[in-house]
């Protein structure tokens, strides 16, 4: 723990996870906890879940974490990243009762990665502060309609239904966001 | 090489976790074949990343992080899930690889006996049925056209061996075709190979021959 730079936010958490790759910590996983336990617990109350059940899949969301933290690579994914898919898998699987159909990166059939792209060479914490600046270019409708598809695990025709516009506004509001987000993003929108 | 991918807002609802199950496997699917889109998703999980750290904290009760602790403390070290090489080495030899979301589903590679036959050269095997939206396998002899149909709702398909053509266009192992109501859709394999896809239909299909018609309340697709 010691040894850490001064950094804050996602990079501080991307580091604390790293430390907690190398070998079980508790005082990095205690900072990891207080950090991101009560935000993965609004996330799930956003979607839904009852107080108690919240608390639950947020603790839970942090026990995976301590228990997967040696497959963590940096290289690959911030920790804010990694989190979030582990707490977005784990409520598919409480909500749902569905499974999570996930790439393998250790697939023979994978496909890898150009290592000339200049994505690359993307560092994570620039990329958490891009994406950032990509959704607070956002008009207000559109980022409306991003949190949405993040928080909400309802079919488009609810949402319409919810925000009083018709099922064809939704769609083209859905694309327009994602792909002023992307451009935004400052990579091409394909 | 890969020209045909699924449109942003399906990769965003990949990544964000609201996709049903059978249109996530065809996104994970093609994401195993596509470093492209795996980019694009990353970016979206970046996004989920964002507005979960935006997100006011909510008070987790008082002993939450002992009590977690208490959970993981003196467990064995979690056993990395079996990953796909070592199912792969006890995989039948097949000339055809699934990529690893597949593979799951079928429970190996393509070579077993859960193809059901459709209709003169055309096979299928069901692979997910959630939330209205199901996803199979279709394995098609080469050169054969599969039954004219039209979409009630919107259709993936996504090649995994052999190709085929459809709207004057040729579909190769890993491209994703997404059709939608208005598109009469009559996908002809080519003649170089079996052509093996995985189909996801949110309605059923409506055959436009008879043959069709006949057959769609016998097998249920
Ligand atoms: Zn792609």
């Amino acid at each position: 723990m010691s040894d850490l730079k001064p950094a804050t936010g996602s990079e501080r958490m991307t580091q604390l996870l790293s430390v907690m790759k190398a070998a079980p910590d508790e005082v990095a996983f205690a900072e990891l906890f207080r950090f991101y336990a009560p935000r993965l617990k609004s996330y799930m109350r956003k979607l839904g879940a009852a107080e108690d059940i919240a608390e639950e899949l947020a603790q839970e969301a942090m026990a995976m974490v301590w228990r997967k933290a040696h497959l963590f690579d940096s290289d690959k994914a911030g920790a804010g990243t990694w989190i979030f898919a582990i707490a977005r898998n784990l409520r598919i699987d409480a909500f749902r009762r569905q499974k999570r159909p996930e790439v393998e990166l250790d697939d023979p059939t994978l496909m890898p990665d150009d290592p000339l792209s200049p994505e690359a060479e993307l560092d994570y914490g620039q990329q958490a502060r891009a994406v950032r600046a990509a959704l607070a270019t956002l008009p207000s409708e559109q980022a409306t309609i991003v949190h949405l598809s993040f928080f909400e695990d309802k079919p488009h025709a609810e949402i319409a239904e919810q925000l009083g516009i018709p099922l064809g506004t939704v769609k083209s509001r859905m694309r327009l966001a994602f792909q002023r987000f992307r451009k935004a993003l400052g990579e091409p929108v394909s | 090489m890969i020209t045909h991918h699924p449109s942003e807002e399906l990769i965003a609802a990949y990544a964000a976790g609201s996709l049903d199950e059978a249109n996530a496997l065809a996104l994970a699917t093609h994401l195993t074949l596509c470093p492209a889109c795996r980019r694009e998703a990353a970016a979206y999980e970046a996004l989920g990343a964002s507005l979960i750290e935006e997100l006011p904290e909510m008070a987790m009760a008082p002993d939450a992080l002992s009590a977690t602790l208490a959970r993981v403390r003196g467990e064995t070290p979690a056993m990395a899930t079996i990953g796909a090489s070592q199912l792969s080495r006890h995989a039948p030899a097949s000339q055809i690889m699934l990529p690893a979301p597949l593979r799951h589903y079928v429970g190996g590679d393509v070579d077993t006996d859960k193809w059901r036959t459709l209709g003169p050269g055309i096979q299928h095997m069901p692979l997910v049925a959630a939330d209205g939206v199901t996803a199979r396998l279709l394995r098609i002899a080469p050169g054969r056209s599969v039954f004219d149909h039209s979409h009630g709702g919107t259709e993936l398909t996504l090649v995994l061996n052999g190709s085929y053509r459809s709207q004057g266009q040729r579909f190769v192992r890993g491209d994703l075709e997404m059709a939608d109501e208005s598109i009469q859709h009559r996908p002809v394999a080519g003649t170089e190979d079996v052509c093996i896809c995985l189909a996801v239909t949110d309605a059923p299909l409506r055959f436009g021959n008879w043959i069709g018609r006949l057959m769609q309340p016998f097998i249920g697709i």
